[in-house]
């Protein structure tokens, strides 16, 4: 994505100003614990942004103070500072910098850091995100679609799904704030989402059906657990909801102009 | 009804066979690096665990489980320890049987199936299906479904894959990780979103 000043970096500083006011009110409310967090976060991060430069000559990116943020914002809480070392040196090495840095991976590196940390240490608690930082995701999520680093297909069809739920009769409210909170964190990113419209659509009520799915259906899970979850799995079929929105596009051109 | 589209989630999703069990990673892994193929094999796999399991569920009950000949006069008769060899058999033929058919009427995807098709006689997620079958004691119904479901659940999965390696082509990987290496890692991760699944629907 090189357009004139529209380069990696760019992007990557505009997801970062949009991640700005989720960003305060999260500090504010956390206080000196969640700004320790942040900094371990983002040393380790940038701690292996440095080695891939040297080891592969791959430019380090502000991308990877995105995953610091938003691991920081929702990692279980009580894991102690190892398994915190742990989970995003593996987020941030398996899922972007072997791809070749941010760009060029396939899922988001923060959602992989979550993904593992629930898996492999089931014990320690999830974190319960406060109220005005879920408030804080719309501006963000504002920010984001108007700077045109998010998608914002996706966030409206995300919409979707839990609305179409609620419309059925079915409760799934319990889940909808860390819901939203992980929608603008995790599966707006805009390497990790579907990149075709269809398919952007598709990804979003994806995910917003899995986040109703499970929280109807996953008993003693925590809220953000069960979002976490759901971005995992709609950023691994996002690759396919592409694949077929191209397929059907070239069936209908071959059937239109032979 | 309810209970057969549970067992068929079940069999998709909860337990998927490559992500979940571990099993049928060799064909997982080695036809996922074209969409084209993964489509294929995905709908042989639908179309022969669909078929195998619910005949290895008739053979296993009308011939080989314990008492099963108790209408000929020999109800101590126990020939289950011939079911291994009694439902690679019937696979066997039943994949002998869909290449045959592919070969007359299909003949551009038995093409595209090349030496695999074969191998499916070997496929561990194949024959794992008929052993849970007799492990969990279901019936021609259940069985049927659980076919369907567990292969279905290896199709999405295939699918899945393939279409994230696709966008490996804008990956730069280091050399060592390049092909199998990364489509390791790529099967690990799809195994932790697959495990959301396991623990929803806790029995």
């Amino acid at each position: 994505m090189i357009r004139g000043i529209w380069d990696r970096e760019t992007v990557a500083l505009m997801l970062l100003a949009a991640f700005m006011p989720v960003a305060l009110v999260w500090l504010w409310f956390g206080g000196a614990e969640a700004f320790l967090r942040l900094v371990l976060a983002l040393i380790v991060s940038g701690l292996w942004h440095l080695i891939f430069m040297l080891a592969r000559a791959q430019p380090p990116s502000f991308a990877g103070a995105v995953t610091a943020l938003a691991v920081a914002i929702l990692a279980p809480e009580e894991l102690g500072l190892l398994r915190l070392i742990l989970g995003i040196s593996f987020g941030s090495v398996m899922a972007e910098l072997v791809f070749g840095g941010w760009g060029r991976n396939v899922l988001n590196p923060a959602t992989v850091t979550l993904a593992f940390l629930g898996f492999g240490f089931p014990a320690a608690p999830w974190p319960e995100p406060a109220i005005p930082v879920i408030w804080a995701a719309i501006p963000a999520a504002l920010i984001g679609v108007l700077a045109g680093v998010m998608p914002g297909r996706v966030i409206l069809g995300a919409a979707l799904a839990p609305a179409a739920a609620l419309a059925l009769g079915a409760d799934p409210a319990e889940a909808l704030p860390a819901a939203a909170l992980v929608l603008v964190l995790l599966v707006c990113d805009p390497v990790a989402s579907a990149a075709t419209r269809p398919g952007r659509w598709l990804n979003g009520i994806l995910y917003g059906g899995l986040v109703v799915l499970f929280a109807l259906h996953w008993e003693g899970a925590a809220p953000v657990q069960i979002a976490v979850s759901a971005a995992l799995f709609a950023s691994l079929a996002a690759p396919l909801l592409d694949e077929s929105t191209i397929a059907i596009w070239l069936l209908r051109r071959r059937r239109r102009h032979g | 009804m309810n209970d057969l589209a549970g067992l068929f989630l079940r069999a998709t999703f909860v337990e998927n066979m490559p992500l979940t069990l571990f099993l049928g990673l060799c064909t997982f892994l080695a036809l996922s690096r074209r969409t084209e193929t993964a489509i294929g094999l995905g709908v042989a796999m639908i179309g022969v665990m669909g078929v195998t399991v619910p005949l290895n569920q008739i053979v296993h009950s009308a011939l080989l489980a314990p008492g099963a000949w108790a209408w000929a006069g020999l109800p101590d008769l126990d020939l289950s320890y011939l079911s291994l060899v009694a439902f690679i058999g019937v696979i066997a033929a039943t994949v002998q049987l869909l290449e045959m058919l592919l070969e007359r009427f299909f003949p551009a995807i038995h093409a595209a199936f090349g030496v695999f098709l074969p191998l499916l006689t070997v496929q561990c997620a194949i024959l794992a299906g008929s052993l849970f079958m007799v492990e969990r004691s279901y019936t021609l119904t259940q069985s049927a479904v659980f076919g369907l479901g567990s292969g279905t659940g290896f199709a999405l999965a295939v699918i899945m894959l393939a279409a994230v390696r696709r966008r490996l082509a804008y990956a730069d990987l280091p050399a060592g990780l390049r092909g199998l290496g990364i489509t390791f890692v790529l099967t690990g991760m799809m195994a932790l979103g697959f495990a959301a699944f396991a623990q929803m629907v806790a029995p």
